[in-house]
């Protein structure tokens, strides 16, 4: 089979193994520390996409990966010892098969890859270095003692000190206290760093009682990692098609709908079914959790990209960074998951770019050299909280206002009077950028407002809060799903909608017709703040209702609009319900004010309110 | 039956009789409650739910401009597209009809003044247009 006969299917199932399998070479690659089992998984990582690239012909992703196999080998039998070089060749790697990967994408062909890695890593296999680098001269020797000898304790207490006495003692195996307990068999493990290790062999060797004592290079031992990714990738994982999950979802949905059903006519039937009713009760719900579940990925996928942006980041700016992440383990739906990259990136490099001091700016102000910045995530509730935070100058907040007052954003009188939470808002605003010149990496105003509007799409938010001379942090709370909410279903004529709970401040009910109207615009006095009204009638076309008079057995829902409050008028309130959020079909265009449909107990459809859509309908 | 066999599932739709290629045919269920939406063309009569999942309708005699108002009728039948499924609200599926291409009549259609309609096929004295399915869903999104 060749690449152009290649079903699609294939293709797409080779594209997407092969991002995983990238992912986690360089996921790997990025950690500070690499253990043994990293190693192997990078190696089995390209041996596997050797494999695929092989099978779907693609010789030059072949290539690559068997030549970074290769080196892996030589590592991973410690023929070749782990340095930069190593892990550079590697990273370059890395970057020629996420152009393959591109290449076939946009061509369907990789022919066109051109990448000098293969030979890279010949010459690096060719000038083979068979012990450690000189830097890092680590050993470790087992010692065999007689089993018979006396004074065992002394003997290897004499070993160890020709090993101090030559070179510097890393550990023991057992511990030195339990070598002077004599509380060992007949063989301790010796780990040091030392430039005369014949010497030292030599010297061991002669005391009575010795039996053998081998050295070799010492293999870093697993040290625990910044990223904690062993115990998510690890896992065993099945693939499943998205679109096969979604239908499963929908099933369960109809499975909680028939469930309602049975539950309301419960009273009317045979009393033995009750427990049966029950039951199913039961399973539906865990069933719907489990399904939500198969939903969920950790946040690892998008964190392990993170070290090596950043270091790239900082290098073009010659910054040393200190990257902490913590809660990669953190789960959430995939499609929260896919927003997030952009808006992380995004606040990483600003923290990097223009939070971080330069080095020697660093120093003069007691700082350490490298500037710290954390990725952090954890739950909160029925949120995602994901915090970037650095030790870098904060953000100055005079500057915010000057810059505001330019672009416009302000009046004078608010930018000077406005306190400063509210001024670090303004950064968030369109065209908006501290930075006094465009820099490559961040600047040119696009961005903060991107990060902003990217994260309120998807009913999320961000949040700045800035320390002087001591760092900034910028906190993201993301909704655990897009795919159930709460809503408000409220009622309008016969038909029923709903609000999703999450932009609801509160509902009045109309106690008397006091409705006035401002511009021709309705409005009603609210503890005597005028509150503009918008009638959900004229949304959702209902032609009998155009009469928009205020009614005494009608509600009012006040929600937040981009502008201020707005009052939804509907005519029922029929309660609280989590909601399966479903797209509207593209047959069914954009209306405004509506941005998907949900299916209601009783097995009909309901749209969701877009509240932003109706609070703008409002203000015309 | 050869490979090349097309079928055609026929409906009907108040006096006339449509035809749909099978292999665009998902399903075709009783008709259910339609809840409106709004901001849409008028023969988008709105969202069905279908198994959980909620399918656009559209009613097909204001689509292809036959009927003025729009009628309630009894069966929904659900194709697939690229936009995904949707449905057309029809009278009753009739019968499948297997078309053997040589005795392909459709070069009638240049003499029909719509473009919403492959041909005109002779179903043992019946007349059922072809519906193009492309234009007839095309226009809509």
């Amino acid at each position: 089979m060749n690449a152009e006969s290649a079903s699609n299917e294939f293709l797409g199932i080779y594209l997407q193994e092969a991002d995983e399998q990238i992912q986690i070479v360089e996921g790997r690659l990025s950690q500070p520390e690499l253990s043994e089992s990293d190693i192997h998984e990078i190696f089995r990582a390209c041996h596997t996409l050797k494999g695929n690239s092989r099978a779907m012909e693609f010789h030059n992703v072949a290539q690559l990966s068997h030549a970074m196999e290769d080196l892996l080998d030589e590592v991973r039998s410690g023929k070749i010892a782990w340095r930069s070089e190593v892990a550079q060749v590697l990273l370059a790697g890395v970057d020629a098969l996420s152009e393959g990967m591109s290449l076939i994408r946009s061509s369907g062909s990789e022919r066109e890859l051109i990448t000098t890695v293969p030979k890279q890593i010949k010459e690096l296999l060719n000038g083979r270095i068979t012990r450690p680098d000189s830097s890092a001269n680590h050993w470790s020797g087992e010692l065999v003692l007689d089993a018979g000898v006396d004074l065992k304790f002394a003997k290897a207490l004499i070993a160890i000190r020709v090993v101090e006495s030559n070179g510097t003692l890393l550990k023991t195996l057992p511990t030195l206290p339990e070598i002077e307990n004599e509380d060992f068999g007949d063989r301790i493990q010796i780990e040091f760093s030392s430039g005369e290790t014949d010497k030292i062999a030599e010297e061991i060797s002669k005391i009575a009682g010795v039996v053998s004592f081998e050295i070799g290079p010492l293999k870093e031992t697993a040290k625990p990692a910044t990223v904690p990714t062993s115990q998510i990738i690890d896992k065993p994982t099945i693939r499943v098609d998205v679109n096969r999950l979604d239908n499963l979802m929908n099933l369960v949905g109809e499975l909680v709908t028939d469930r309602t059903r049975l539950q309301q006519s419960k009273g009317q039937v045979h009393a033995g079914i009750h427990e049966t009713v029950d039951h199913l009760e039961r399973i539906t719900s865990d069933l719907q959790d489990e399904i939500m579940k198969a939903r969920l990925q950790p946040l690892q996928t998008v964190f392990s990209r993170v070290p090596r942006a950043v270091r790239d980041i900082a290098q073009s700016l010659g910054k040393e960074i200190d990257l902490q992440i913590m809660g990669g383990e953190t789960e959430v739906d995939r499609s929260v998951l896919e927003v997030l990259p952009d808006p992380i990136l995004h606040l990483l490099r600003n923290s990097i770019d223009h939070g971080i001091e330069d080095p020697a700016e660093r120093i003069r102000l007691g700082k350490s050299v490298k500037g710290k910045v954390t990725l952090s995530a954890k739950h909160q509730g029925e949120q995602i909280l994901i915090a970037i935070q650095d030790d870098g100058r904060g953000i100055d907040v005079d500057r915010v206002r000057t810059k505001a007052l330019e672009l416009k954003l302000v009046t004078p009188a608010v930018a000077q009077s406005a306190p400063e939470k509210e001024c670090l808002t303004w950064i968030f605003e369109p065209g908006f950028s501290t930075a006094s010149e465009v820099s490559q990496v961040s600047g040119r105003g696009v961005g903060m407002d991107v990060v902003r509007s990217n994260l309120t799409k998807i009913g999320g938010s961000v949040d700045v809060e800035s320390f002087a001379g001591k760092g900034t942090r910028f906190t993201l709370r993301l909704p655990l799903t897009l795919a159930i909410i709460r809503g408000l279903i409220v009622g309008v004529s016969d038909r029923t909608v709903a609000i999703p709970i999450g932009s609801i401040q509160e509902t009045v009910r109309i106690t008397q017709p006091d409705a006035q109207t401002v511009f021709g615009a309705p409005a009603i006095l609210l503890r005597d703040t005028p509150l503009p009204l918008q009638f959900l009638s004229s949304p959702l076309e209902i032609a009998e209702q155009h009469n928009e008079m205020l009614s005494q057995s009608q509600y009012v829902v006040i929600v937040q609009g981009q502008n201020g409050k707005v009052g939804l008028v509907v005519d029922k309130l029929f309660g609280e319900r989590e909601i399966v959020v479903k797209p509207l079909s593209p047959y069914c265009g954009k209306p405004k004010g509506f941005s998907g449909a949900t299916i209601l107990g009783d097995g009909t459809v309901a749209l969701i309110a877009d509240v932003a859509g109706l609070a703008d309908l409002g203000g015309n | 039956m050869s490979p090349d066999t097309r079928q055609i599932v026929l409906f009907t739709l108040d006096a006339e009789t449509y035809g749909v290629d099978i292999l665009r045919v998902q399903e075709i269920v009783n008709a259910g409650p339609i809840t409106p939406v709004p901001a849409t063309p008028k023969y988008v009569l709105g969202l069905t739910n279908i198994r959980g999942r909620t399918i656009p309708l559209i009613d097909l005699g204001q689509r292809l401009g036959i009927k003025d108002e729009k009628k309630e009728r009894a069966q929904f039948l659900i194709l697939n597209s690229e936009a995904g499924d949707v449905g057309l609200v029809i009278d009753a599926v009739t019968e499948v009809w297997r078309l053997d291409p040589e005795s392909v009549s459709s070069e009638a259609n240049s003499n029909f003044k719509t473009d919403l309609i492959d041909g005109v096929l002779d179903c043992n004295g019946r007349l059922a247009g072809i519906l193009n399915l492309e234009r007839v869903l095309g226009n809509v999104q």
